[in-house]
């Protein structure tokens, strides 16, 4: 069944259509270029393609509506939406507010090493709040924006999981 | 010596193990409880479980490791690089409980293992060093005023250290106090000693190091040279040999004043001698790193020899078995570091399961890896995975072997820096040759530079195709689930009316 995408490159929107043609081929339309495709699954997430005859393998990573694809070395990341789906993301970004409070989260399982801040403290874009500490290097997590700092959690020297909140900037 | 116990994890517990076997040796690996489906496991003939997965609490526990030796009857022990390698409490400790370790003696570690000591030694033997401190400083006033008096910029290094932990370049005297204190507690961290010291730091400077290698007999050999200027935070990202810069005249110089520091200490073993080389082709003495380097490979390519071999041999009593006369490295190669990280986010590591990895092969193409598909990439260790090393007869054709090399590389599952290798193959500087070790930071711009338009598009052509794929396949999943069932007639008629 031929199906239609949209997808955000760069600043503006771009359509891709995916029709099958039976068997492994498709034809994929790109901003009206249509190109033919052979795609054959060569791993349990590899496919080897032909595009118009050009030779690559893709590997993909796929978590939600994102898709990270391995080719050639670099790697790319898409959000493919269809249309159902792009109805749902439409409504679900009237709700978010781009500024507000922010927390510092931990990037991964580690060790929080040492807090730079204490709550009630002015800090400006880019300071650095905390260190964590994880595969024996030390990260330091700056503030994305200035605030004032409205919480600090976690003990210096103590484990901290990845995704742990540990500094909060309104 | 019948049995040796290797007292690492990753790639070189597992290339260590490669050659005990060739040599007709047993191999018992050590673990920790993040290790126990690690690839040294399944490699070696034996395994002992050493404790929790921090490295403090397992890897770097002398008391658990003479004890999983004693338990196997092993009688040498192979510490690899890192962990208790430099440590000479720990040779002292297995000398007491008779079990050969494969490396210098203790004195020797004393002697070149705290750096300050061995900037004093190598002085002493005539090897010219870094203008710099003599002793480590504990007191930040007392160092603050130190720095001041060598001049800036200086470079603040840990003294039990190696790899780049507890390292600071520090431009101004008002950026000294935090810097100081940072290398300190990383220094502490992974070392358990946050003594700190300050040398002048060069500038353009060169990373060049000369292998040495010695027996029990007095015989030193110097084994060429290893340039590894390209670094990001002080960690060795690419390694090459022979160096762009270094002249015949100068690799003899080197490495004369190399096998007279080793003999001046009584080494035994291979050891490498790290130099700074500045833009007029002058070479300071860094450091010696008293074991074998991560970056081995480049030098066994062009010598032809096995270096663990000659560290079992060595170990034995045996004589090197060649003279200085009788080396004579050939071609080119390079090594590139593959690691669990995102350059893209900082360089974060990135640990985690790989779920699919795809090795290179083909002529004249090495890997060293510690991870194989399906296995975990711990967050307790050293992000580094694998090491891939190319050889060919020009460096020319050794720099397009490893960008080839490096495009079959596949790592899904976790995030590499194989993309930001490739870029540095690319960068115009590094195929001239004519590099420092600031590289890499001067062209961050070049190094995350998009990739070419032709490539985005077919990825988004992929992508499209698989969202297809995945779209039918859960199509038919919901069908298969829901469809049957809510069409069978037995539904139908048990349904209540």
């Amino acid at each position: 069944m031929k199906k239609s995408y949209v997808t955000r490159r760069g600043d503006r929107d771009v359509v891709v259509e995916v029709e099958p043609l039976g068997e492994s081929r498709y034809a994929v339309t790109v901003d009206g270029v249509v190109r033919e495709v052979d795609a054959v699954r060569v791993g349990p997430a590899t496919l080897s393609l032909l595009v118009d005859g050009r030779s690559a393998d893709a590997v993909f990573e796929t978590s939600g509506d994102g898709v990270r694809v391995l080719l050639e070395g670099d790697v790319f990341a898409f959000d493919l939406l269809d249309e159902r789906r792009r109805r749902l993301a439409a409504a679900k970004g009237r709700f978010e507010h781009a500024a507000g409070p922010t927390w510092a989260l931990s990037p991964m399982p580690g060790k929080l090493v040492r807090v730079l801040v204490k709550t009630g403290d002015a800090v400006k874009e880019g300071q650095g709040l905390c260190v964590v500490e994880a595969m024996k290097m030390e990260n330091e997590l700056k503030a994305v924006r200035a605030g004032t700092v409205k919480e600090v959690r976690g003990v210096e020297g103590q484990p901290v999981d990845g995704g742990a909140k540990l500094v909060l900037v309104e | 010596m019948k049995k040796v116990l290797i007292a690492n994890r990753g790639e070189i517990a597992v290339r260590v193990m490669r050659t005990c076997r060739e040599l007709g040796l047993a191999t018992v690996a050590v673990y920790s409880d993040a290790d126990r489906g690690a690839l040294h496991v399944r490699t070696a003939d034996e395994a002992v479980r050493i404790g929790p997965a921090p490295s403090r609490e397992s890897y770097l526990r002398i008391e658990a490791i003479l004890a999983a030796a004693k338990q196997t009857g092993a009688d040498a022990i192979h510490p690899g690089y890192g962990f208790l390698s430099e440590k000479a409490e720990f040779a002292r400790a297995c000398e007491a409980a008779g079990v050969t370790l494969i490396g210098p003696p203790a004195s020797a570690m004393d002697e070149m293992g705290e750096k300050t000591r061995a900037r004093r030694a190598m002085q002493r033997a005539g090897v010219p060093v870094v203008p710099g401190l003599l002793e480590p400083v504990a007191d930040p006033a007392e160092a603050l005023r130190k720095a001041a008096e060598i001049g800036y910029p200086v470079m603040l290094k840990a003294a039990a250290g190696g790899g780049g932990k507890g390292m600071r370049l520090v431009f101004k005297e008002e950026d000294f106090l935090s810097a100081f204190r940072s290398a300190g507690s990383e220094a502490l961290s992974a070392f358990g000693d946050g003594s700190v010291y300050i040398e002048r730091a060069v500038t353009k400077p060169r990373h060049v190091e000369i292998q040495i290698f010695a027996d029990q007999h007095g015989n030193c050999v110097y084994l060429g040279e290893r340039e590894c200027s390209v670094q990001r935070r002080h960690q060795k990202v690419i390694e090459e040999t022979p160096s762009p810069v270094v002249t015949k005249e100068m690799r003899r110089a080197m490495g004369e004043v190399a096998v007279k520091g080793a003999l001046a200490v009584g080494y035994v073993g291979a050891g490498t001698f790290e130099f700074l080389v500045n833009d007029k082709r002058e070479f300071f003495f860094l450091e010696m790193n008293t074991r074998l380097q991560v970056e081995h490979p480049v030098t066994e390519w062009c010598t032809g020899f096995d270096l663990v071999a000659w560290q079992l041999r060595v170990a034995q009593g045996e004589k090197l078995p060649v003279t200085q006369a009788q080396i004579a490295p050939r071609g080119h190669s390079i090594e590139a570091r593959v690691y669990a990280e995102d350059p893209a986010k900082n360089f974060m590591p990135s640990p985690g399961r790989i779920e699919d990895l795809v090795l290179p092969s083909g002529p004249g193409v090495r890997n060293d890896v510690g991870v194989y598909p399906g296995a975990m990439v711990p967050i307790h260790y050293d992000p580094m995975i694998g090491k891939l090393a190319v050889w060919a007869d020009t460096r020319e054709a050794a720099i397009a072997r490893l960008d080839r090399a490096l495009s079959e590389y596949v790592v899904r599952g976790i995030t590499t820096n194989i993309r930001y290798l490739r870029a540095i193959l690319a960068l115009p500087e590094f195929r001239a040759g004519d590099y420092d070790t600031s590289i890499l930071g001067r062209n961050e711009a070049a190094l995350f530079a998009v990739p070419p338009a032709e490539r985005s598009d077919l990825a988004l052509v992929a992508a499209a195709v698989h969202q297809h794929q995945r779209d039918d396949a859960r199509r038919a999943e919901v069908a298969a689930a829901q469809g049957p069932a809510a069409a069978s007639p037995w539904r139908l008629a048990a349904r209540p009316s």
